[in-house]
């Protein structure tokens, strides 16, 4: 098969079935090597073609319109959702509080990632916004990562970053082993010393797709006072609510 | 200088208007929860739907006029994230059989939104044969993958996707020689 029928086949495919993990950084390699198939040209014709085809009469339920509405305002005010932290105050629960503390974070990083104004046509990547993290951040914490027993961390090596000023971070990774995130991800957990040692603050879950360098921001669901501790886990696809702990691949110790 | 009623929503997004997220709340969340719903778990629908929205947000200043409509870019969002999702849960919902949602070609200019891309993927759609449509009809609408459109319907898998990609590069091709991304008036 020809470069360009491998491009043609993925682009279909991105747009209507789904790459597989790697599939789309091949995906863009064949773009990058020819002129007359820009990205996103076939995802905007699957879209016409649904608009074509589809409806789309349900409304967005009320209480679920309200909760991003809410949480994107208080993001931007720099507050972060009263509901997740009074959620968390009582008992857990993944169906209650979780996809809102979710939202909550991502939302305000989305908000942080705006910082500065945007110039160019695109976001700018993790590597350039840890840069100017670490440029900017006269609070900043540097912790080299400690590789635990864990088969995925016998390569691992790299740091992380964290502002507690601006509640942003990133995670450095070299030779963290590959996961398959059908199978499990990479859970971030953030020891806070204001806030119970059991209940560690969810950080945010990814994959490692190569076994390059890979800088991962931080999305920490509810406020940090006191980052202490940093460790990354194994957990299944999605991530969990409170770890096991059983598979600890990583951890960067702040001293004293 | 420009009336807000002539910058679009994800440009004000982009300038972090802060009215503008509750308009793309109200333009696009339907649209959104419709593909969401259609396609995903009922587990994953509300989380999914979030983090849609974010991904609007974050890709608001890469919204191009000159390629598509706004609606039409915020339903590939929408579709990239679910599809993602989609790909990596081993639920999928049940959809309605094929014979149940299949559109006549007459009726499609019924379901078009008042949107110059759809008309355009419509007309597209209008003149293609009856197999290649339902193909695309079940791989748009219904999120069949190409291998389980390929068993359904008994065409080789190779068929299948050159179908898709043929109406894809069909659709493209009308939507690259139109001229703005204007909203047709209702």
């Amino acid at each position: 098969m020809s470069d360009r029928e491998r491009l043609l086949e993925m682009a279909t495919a991105e747009c209507t079935e789904g790459l597989a993990t790697g599939e789309s950084e091949e995906l863009r390699s064949l773009l990058s090597r020819q002129s007359d198939l820009k990205a996103d040209e076939f995802a905007l014709a699957a879209a016409a073609l649904e608009l074509a085809m589809v409806p789309h009469r349900e409304a967005l339920p009320q209480e679920i319109r309200s909760r991003i509405l809410r949480t994107a305002r208080q993001s931007v005010t720099g507050a972060l959702t009263e509901n997740a932290e009074t959620a968390q105050s009582g008992a857990p629960s993944k169906s209650n509080w979780l996809p809102w503390a979710i939202a909550a974070g991502a939302l305000l990083f989305a908000v942080l990632s705006w910082w500065p104004p945007q110039r160019g046509p695109r976001l700018p990547d993790a590597a350039t916004e840890r840069s100017q993290l670490v440029r900017s951040a006269d609070d900043l914490m540097d912790l080299t990562w400690t590789a635990t027993q864990d088969p995925s961390a016998e390569s691992a090596s790299g740091d992380v970053v964290w502002s507690p000023s601006r509640q942003a971070g990133f995670m450095r990774f070299q030779g963290l082993e590959v996961n398959d995130p059908s199978q499990s991800q990479y859970q971030l957990w953030i020891f806070d010393s204001t806030r119970d040692q059991r209940y560690p603050v969810d950080g945010g879950v990814f994959d490692i797709d190569h076994a390059g360098q890979t800088i991962v921001p931080i999305r920490a669901r509810l406020p940090v006072g006191d980052a202490v501790m940093f460790a990354v886990t194994v957990e299944k696809p999605g991530g969990v609510v409170v770890s096991s702990r059983e598979r600890i691949v990583v951890i960067a110790q702040r001293d004293g | 200088m420009r009336k807000e009623s002539d910058v679009s929503i994800l440009e004000r997004i982009s300038a972090r208007d802060p009215g503008a997220v509750e308009q793309c709340l109200d333009l696009y969340g339907r649209l959104v929860w419709s593909i969401a719903k259609r396609l995903l778990p009922e587990t994953l629908v509300e989380d999914v739907v979030q983090e849609v929205f974010v991904d609007i947000w974050r890709s608001a200043s890469r919204f191009d006029p000159g390629r598509s409509s706004e609606k039409t870019f915020v339903a590939m969002i929408a579709r990239r994230r679910v599809i993602d999702r989609l790909r990596r849960t081993e639920k999928r919902p049940a959809t309605e059989p094929l014979d149940e949602v299949r559109i006549p070609p007459d009726d499609l200019h019924l379901s078009v939104e008042t949107n110059v891309d759809a008309s355009l993927a419509a007309r597209v759609l209008k003149q293609l044969r009856p197999k290649q449509r339902d193909v695309i009809q079940m791989s748009i609408y219904q999120g069949m993958s190409h291998s389980e459109i390929a068993a359904k319907t008994g065409l080789p898998l190779g068929t299948v996707k050159t179908y898709i990609l043929r109406g894809l590069q069909q659709v493209r091709d009308l939507m690259l020689s139109r001229t703005g991304g204007e909203e047709v008036a209702p």
